[in-house]
């Protein structure tokens, strides 16, 4: 009993990877759930586990104990909400607004912008098929329909725009 | 669960794992496919980092085109302008009314203090006979016309009393065109 006791994490401790996890940790779950308030509720409960079982959890591998836990809470809250299949269907930009603090929402607006410099220098058919899907939100099917172009084709494009930004991103942040 | 590598170059499988996950955040995947993913993200860390990352690029990705470049942003740009041309033109509108009603109201103040107005107009018409005449005889004699503009009443349909200046200024017009006519008379005829 006094062995368990001294392996539990510390208030120090669980602060240390809430601050190195949950923004992870959130998109993750909002991703899963396709629903900001439900990744919020997701991630409050991860964090509520890891205090009471923590202990049990390989401290070198936290971080996949802490993303396995997380996972398993986000399917347990979308089978209770009764709407999977269309939580499954909706795409993660039409989640809702999450409350992001002044700091998250600077850091937001940098990105942003950056990722606008970025979108400008990508070849038009591509920034075409991006906008298209996340602006005006049309599936790859329909853009495919729409410009009379193979579905491969339109999915390509969409992959390599992909490709391109992420790996400017990290260039940048690197 | 194995981890992502954080290099800047992207290895064929972190690009598989971040299309894979774009598509599945995205809700394109068919239920099975994504039922499937789900089930590789239960043992995969790096399957987990691909959908936190793929979430929020998408996310910030619809932030990026939204604000910029969706043509309803555009038009409410453009829309600002003539929301205010609209309401400049409400307010020159409004202000034109206003001054509409101001204008009535003294107006039908300025009829209730009609009998201050035939002195008023009777000094003015005084004081521009009296420049234009440009002596002091003849102010003397504005005196009375003052006088008799003050007393005039205008709703008398009585045959009007032609005052004794007028009577004068008209015999005096008179008799310098006769003069004129005299002293313009060709030398000629004056000889005959």
């Amino acid at each position: 009993m006094t062995a368990e006791k001294s392996d539990r994490l510390t208030r120090e401790e669980l602060e240390a990877l809430y601050a190195e996890h949950s923004d992870e940790l959130r998109a993750f779950l909002r991703g899963v759930l396709r629903d900001a308030d439900l990744a919020a509720e997701a991630l409050q409960m991860t964090f509520v586990k890891l205090i009471e079982q923590g202990e049990t959890a390989n401290r070198t591998t936290f971080k996949g104990w802490l993303f396995k836990v997380a996972l398993n809470e986000a399917r347990g809250i979308r089978r209770r909400s009764r709407r999977e299949e269309k939580l499954l269907r909706q795409p993660v930009w039409q989640t809702g607004n999450e409350t992001l603090s002044l700091e998250e929402t600077l850091i937001r607006q940098e990105s942003v912008e950056q990722l606008r410099d970025l979108i400008q220098k990508l070849p038009p058919e591509q920034q075409t098929i991006l906008k298209l899907r996340l602006r005006d939100e049309i599936t790859f099917a329909t853009i495919a329909e729409q410009l009379e172009l193979p579905l491969g084709t339109v999915l390509t494009r969409m992959r390599a725009a992909l490709k391109t930004l992420t790996l400017q991103l990290r260039e940048r942040e690197s | 669960m194995n981890n992502q590598h954080n290099s800047p170059s992207m290895s064929a499988l972190d690009d598989e794992l971040n299309w894979f996950a774009f598509q599945y955040v995205s809700g394109e995947l068919p239920e099975a496919q994504s039922e499937a993913f789900e089930e590789v993200l239960a043992d995969d860390l790096a399957a987990c980092e691909a959908v936190a990352a793929m979430s929020e690029m998408a996310l910030q990705l619809n932030d990026a085109v939204t604000v910029e470049q969706s043509p309803v942003t555009r038009q409410s740009e453009f829309a600002r302008p003539a929301q205010t041309s609209i309401r400049s033109w409400i307010a020159v509108g409004s202000t034109m009314i206003a001054l509409g009603w101001l204008f009535m109201l003294l107006n039908s103040q300025d009829t209730n203090t009609q009998p201050n107005i035939g002195a008023t107009q009777a000094e003015d018409a005084a004081g521009l006979i009296a420049g234009w005449a440009g002596n002091d005889q003849e102010e003397a004699l504005t005196d009375e016309i003052l006088f008799d503009l003050e007393t005039f009443d205008l709703n008398d349909e009585s045959t009007p009393d032609i005052p004794g200046w007028m009577i004068v200024a008209v015999s005096l017009e008179n008799a310098e065109e006769a003069m004129g006519d005299i002293m313009h008379e060709p030398v000629e005829m004056k000889e005959n």
